[in-house]
Parts: C-alpha cells; structure tokens; sequence
C-alpha cells in the first residue's frame, strides 16, 4: 500500500510550466523528502499527487492505479498542510472523526481508531478542545492525527513544521520519523529546510524549478551532488565554490585556481573550466604554515556550538572553513593556513553545472 | 465587550479639551436623533385630548395603549377597518420564505464562486456585482411583465420571488468574499477527508458562516421590511405588507387626524427591523469576536 509512481508529470499554468516532465517513484514504506527552494513546485507536486489540483500531462499512479479523474477523498492518502487547517468549529475529536463519519464506518470503529491515533500522539486530555484553545504544537499533532486515523497507506505532509519554533521542530521532526518507523506508511514529506530533509528522509528528491534534479540517499545528495544547485543548496555553511581550470603537470592532475595549484586524485572526465567545490570541512585549518598550505585571512568567526566557521579571504576569494575543534580559535584579523583535502573535492563544469 | 483603556501619557491638557468637545458633539447628535422618536413615543401613549392641548414634549399625563389597540386591529385605510395586523402577517408571509431563500441560494452561489473555478464563473460575477447596482426603478415595469405571464402577479409568491431575485447579487458577493477569506487548506482537509461538494458546504463552511450570516439577516429582513416600493407596484389590497398598509392608514383623509394611533402604528412596523438589530448585531459581534478561523 502506498507506492507512488509519477509519469511524465507535467502542470502549466497560463503559460508557465510549473512541473515539467516529473518521473519519479516512492516505494511502498519509503520516507521520500521533497526539498527545494520556494517556488520550485514541491507544493504544486504534492497537490497534485492529492488531486487537489489538476494536471495538465503525464500521470500519477498511487499501487499502480491511474489517478486521473479518482476524488481527493478516494486516493487512500491523508495530508497534514503547513497552516495545520484544523476545522475551527469542531473539537479535536471531531477533527479526528471527520473523515471517518464521511467513510460512514460503524460509530464502535471510529471511536476506537480515533482513541487509538489519540493514544498514539498523546491527545488523550485535550479531545474535547476546540483547535483555537492548543499550541501550535498539539495542532500540528492533531492535524499529523488526522491524516493518520484513516489507515491510509500515503500520507502526504506539506511543510507540516515550518509554523513551529525550532525546538518544536525537532521534536516534531523526530516524532514524524518515530510514526513512519511504527506505521510503515509511505510518506512524501515537501520541506525548503535541507536540515528537515537531511535528517528525516530515506531519499530526498531535490527540486528545482519544477523538475527534479536528483534523488538520492542523504548522505549521497550531500556527498556527491549531481549538479552545482544541489551542492549549494545543501550544506550549512554553503559549499565553497572556486572557478578553475583544470591541467596535468609532472605531479599528476590538478585544478589551477586563484588559490593556487589543487592537486587532484584521479583524472577528471574532461579537461577545461571547472567550479571546484569544497564543503567547510573539507579543509585543514593551522594557525602554522605547512607546504602547500593556502594563506588566508580570518574575517568573521562564527560559532555554532559543536563547530566553529571562520569565515576567510584567501587571494581575493571567500571561503567559509571549519576550524577543528580542540585548538585554539583564531581571531578575526589572525592569519590561518588551510589545506584542502583532494580526496574530497567536487569537480562540476562550468559551463553546464553537472558535477564530472 | 471589549474595553479599550487609554494610556495615562495621553491625558494632556489638550486632549483632554479634544476629548470633551468629541462628547459634547455626541451627545447633541445623539438628541438630534432621539428627539422625534422621544416625540412618537409619548404621542402614542396620549388620548387625543392631551394631543390637542399641544405640549409636544410633555409626558403624558393620562398614559393610554388604546392608541396601540386600535393601531393593530382597528385602524381605518379608507377602504376597510382591520388595523395594521393583515399588514403584519402579509409582511411575515413575505418576509420569512424571501430570506431564508434568498440566503440559502446567495451561500450556495458564494460557495460556487469562490472554490469551484469553472469555465465563465468570472464572467458570471461580474455579472453579478453589476446587478447589484442596478437602480430598481429600471426593473419595475419588466418585473411587472414578468410576473404577470408567470400568473404570479399580486400575490406574495410573486413578491417573493421578486425580493429573493433582487437581494441575490449582494448577498452572493457577500458569502463569495467571505469564503475567499478562508484558508484554502480547509477546503483542501475536507476533501481530503471524503467531504464532497455538499460536504464541504454543509459540514465544513456553512458552521463558520455565523458572522456573514447575520450580515445577510440583517440586511435582508430590513431591507424587506422596510420596502416599500415593491409592496405597492406588486401586491393588492388584500396582500399588501405592513408598510403600505401604514401608509394608507396615516394617509386616510376622512374624519379626524388621529395622530396617536399614527404614530403607535408607526412605531409598531419598526419594531421588526429594530429586534433584528438587537438580536442580530449580537449574534454578528459575537461572530467577530470569535472567529479564529486559523485554528
């Protein structure tokens, strides 16, 4: 139950094409994170997967059935939405039992399912409330409860955290993670937050102006970015990017930048020009000079409690680099010497954005 | 009720005049207001004698309600002498189906209009707004024409039909702006949830309609009330509302000017549209007060 197939997927409006030729498929149980920036049409995407909006091409196939033309209301999906959209007249438990009475289920079986989702994210001892009258962290339970009580095998979570305060967030995020576990529902979680989708999902799908751009692991999207937008729009600090070009000289490959020579593992794919992306933890930083060392000046010094980040400026560039932990933190205005680690290095061409 | 207090830094030598002078004017529009209905009043509760004495604003010294009596069931309009009371329940008659009919249709279209795009559903609004600017002087004699090749023409269903026709394009984009209002997302949840097209209406908006509901009453029940004009061109004798038959009580020219029994009669057709002010502009505030739609 729950396994979403999407085939070439394609929503205009007016004349702009907001989803262009999507294929994509969630398998049954996954926890597949849409991540993109606004407007990119992840929204638009789960709306339509919901058919709570028309599709102008393609289709979207939920347990390989064609959707084309199936009611909202009979797709077996539950949706949480980011303005929670509790209906205000009703208390809790008629929030919970809303889709249920309109299934027409026997009264003992709503009352036991709602009892139990209320069990499940702790709403036993607010039932009788009406949504004005909780935080906005029960009503984003209450709204995770309904789509829940009808058993559906998708559910469909749209930027269901983004009201929360930060801590709320985590916890929320780490509750999502603990339901999908429990349920085994397949869930299709959109988020612009890439800490969200890194932390939460099986796969992500990384979208960009309508398109998906990668799917991927976690760990992939952010280790082996397909293209440049995905390096920079994951990671946090941003990648460092530097323009190159890449040669080969006596001590093997290299990339020539206004750093200075950066000597690579292997040949790349293609000679030419080159974005050479470097994550802040991709560089050693010393307060000493080593061989080879690049000289930059510390600007900024920015910590986040585990990690430290300087920001620097090396030979006019500006990079932002971790310093390690357990030495001392140089000062801005101090002079660092940083080694980057070519085993890591991401190579993309310039010209086309795709990584070699 | 909501009290607003105001903050001690503002009680200024100069606000303070502002603030009495913006009382002073208050209270001389508000006797401005008052006086004639101070002067209806009283007038009803006097026998006639006291009347002709002339002491406009005296109290009465004899109060009486035999002016009230013979304003409800006695009261003469030339042709017959029933009172007010055949007036009254034509204007029930009228009244109850024009408004519940005219706000069921008016939120079902306002329901349309705002969720269901359609092709020519634009088109079809702005048809609307204009319509409700349309001077009804215009539609009378057609109006007329229509009712009449309907064999409606003079009796209460056809003024019905006429004040349900007339109040729909104002009490449309009344229920169209309100719903607009609301967080699409609702609607989405509900469809979600299996809600269809009824579903939605009945279950999900119509109980957080509350305030614009009272809006609609409001409006309807006065301006049905109150009308004249349609009551005049579209009824007979017999089915004539409340208000023509007022007119042609206070207007009847034969004997004496009986100026209690007018000014009772008066005051006993205005007493409709004055409760539906009171119990209604509570229920609206209420429904202000209380409204969190988000959540």
């Amino acid at each position: 139950m729950g396994k979403v197939t999407l085939r070439n997927l394609s929503l205009s409006i007016g004349p702009e094409r907001v989803l262009d030729d999507l294929n994509l498929t969630v398998e049954q149980g996954e926890l597949l994170v849409l991540l993109g920036p606004s407007g990119c049409g992840k929204s638009t995407l789960l709306q339509a997967i919901a058919g709570l909006t028309g599709i102008s091409g393609g289709q979207v196939l939920i347990d390989g059935r064609d959707m084309a033309g199936v009611d909202p209301g009979r797709r077996g999906i539950g949706m949480v939405f980011q303005s929670y959209a509790l209906y205000p007249q009703m208390s809790v438990r008629g929030n919970l039992r809303f889709a249920l009475k309109n299934a027409g289920l026997p009264r003992a079986e709503i009352a036991a399912r709602v009892d139990r989702v209320a069990a499940m994210l702790q709403l036993d001892g607010v039932m009788a409330r009406k949504p004005s009258a909780l935080s906005g962290g029960q009503r984003q339970r209450v709204a995770i409860g309904r789509a829940l009580v009808r058993d559906a095998g998708l559910l469909l979570l749209d930027e269901p955290l983004s009201n929360l305060d930060a801590r709320l967030r985590n916890d929320l995020r780490a509750e999502i993670r603990r339901l999908h576990d429990a349920t085994g529902r397949t869930m299709i979680h959109v988020t612009h937050d890439q800490v969200e989708a890194l932390g939460l999902a099986d796969r992500i799908a990384v979208m960009q102006g309508g398109r998906i751009v990668q799917v991927d692991t976690p760990e992939r999207i952010y280790r082996q970015p397909d293209t440049l937008f995905v390096a920079q729009f994951i990671g946090a600090p941003g990648i460092n990017l530097v323009p190159g070009q890449v040669l080969r000289d006596d001590d093997g490959w290299a990339v020539a930048t206004d750093l200075g020579r950066i000597g690579l593992d292997g040949p790349p794919r293609a000679p030419g020009q080159v974005q050479l992306g470097l994550r802040p933890e991709h560089f050693v930083t010393d307060t000493q000079p080593r061989p080879g060392a690049i000289r930059a000046q510390v600007d900024r010094v920015e910590p986040l409690g585990a990690d430290t980040y300087l920001h620097v400026t090396a030979a006019a560039q500006r990079l932002v680099v971790r310093a390690l932990s357990g030495r001392d933190i140089p000062a801005p205005g101090a002079t660092v010497y940083l080694s980057p680690d070519p085993a890591q290095a991401l190579l993309f061409d310039a010209q086309t954005g795709r990584r070699m | 009720m909501i009290i607003v207090e105001h903050p001690e830094s503002h009680a200024g030598r100069g606000w303070r005049l502002g603030r009495v002078v913006v009382h002073v004017t208050l209270a001389v529009v508000c006797l401005f207001y008052l006086l004639p209905l101070y002067v209806m009043v009283v007038t009803a509760l006097k026998p006639m004698a006291e009347i002709r004495a002339g002491h406009l604003l005296a109290l009465p010294a004899a109060p009486t309600l035999a002016p009230w009596a013979a304003a409800w069931s006695t009261a003469c309009t030339g042709l017959s002498c029933d009172g007010l009371a055949p007036g009254f329940w034509n204007s029930v008659r009228i009244l109850v189906p024009s408004v519940l009919l005219s706000v069921a249709i008016a939120s079902l279209n306002g329901y349309v209009l705002a969720f269901w795009r359609m092709r020519g559903s634009q088109v079809l609004f702005a048809v609307l707004i204009f319509g409700a600017f349309i001077p009804y002087q215009v539609l009378l004699y057609p109006m007329v024409m229509l009712l009449r090749g309907l064999g409606i023409y003079g009796d209460l269903t056809g003024l019905v039909l006429v004040h349900v026709l007339l109040g729909l394009p104002i009490l449309t984009l009344l229920f169209r702006n309100f719903f607009a209002g609301l967080p699409p997302d609702l609607i989405h949840a509900a469809r979600i949830d299996g809600a269809g097209f009824w579903g939605v209406f009945l279950r999900v908006l119509m109980p957080l309609s509350a305030p614009v509901c009272a809006v609609a009453l409001m409006l309807q029940v006065t301006g049905i009330w109150n009308d004249f004009l349609f009551g005049i061109v579209f009824a007979r004798p017999e089915t004539y509302p409340m208000t023509v038959q007022l007119n042609n009580i206070v207007n009847a020219t034969q004997g004496v000017r009986l100026y209690n029994v007018d000014m009772a009669a008066t005051l006993l057709t205005g007493l409709v549209p004055l409760m539906v002010y009171v119990v209604a502009g509570r229920l609206f505030l209420r429904g202000l007060l209380s409204g969190a739609v988000r959540g």
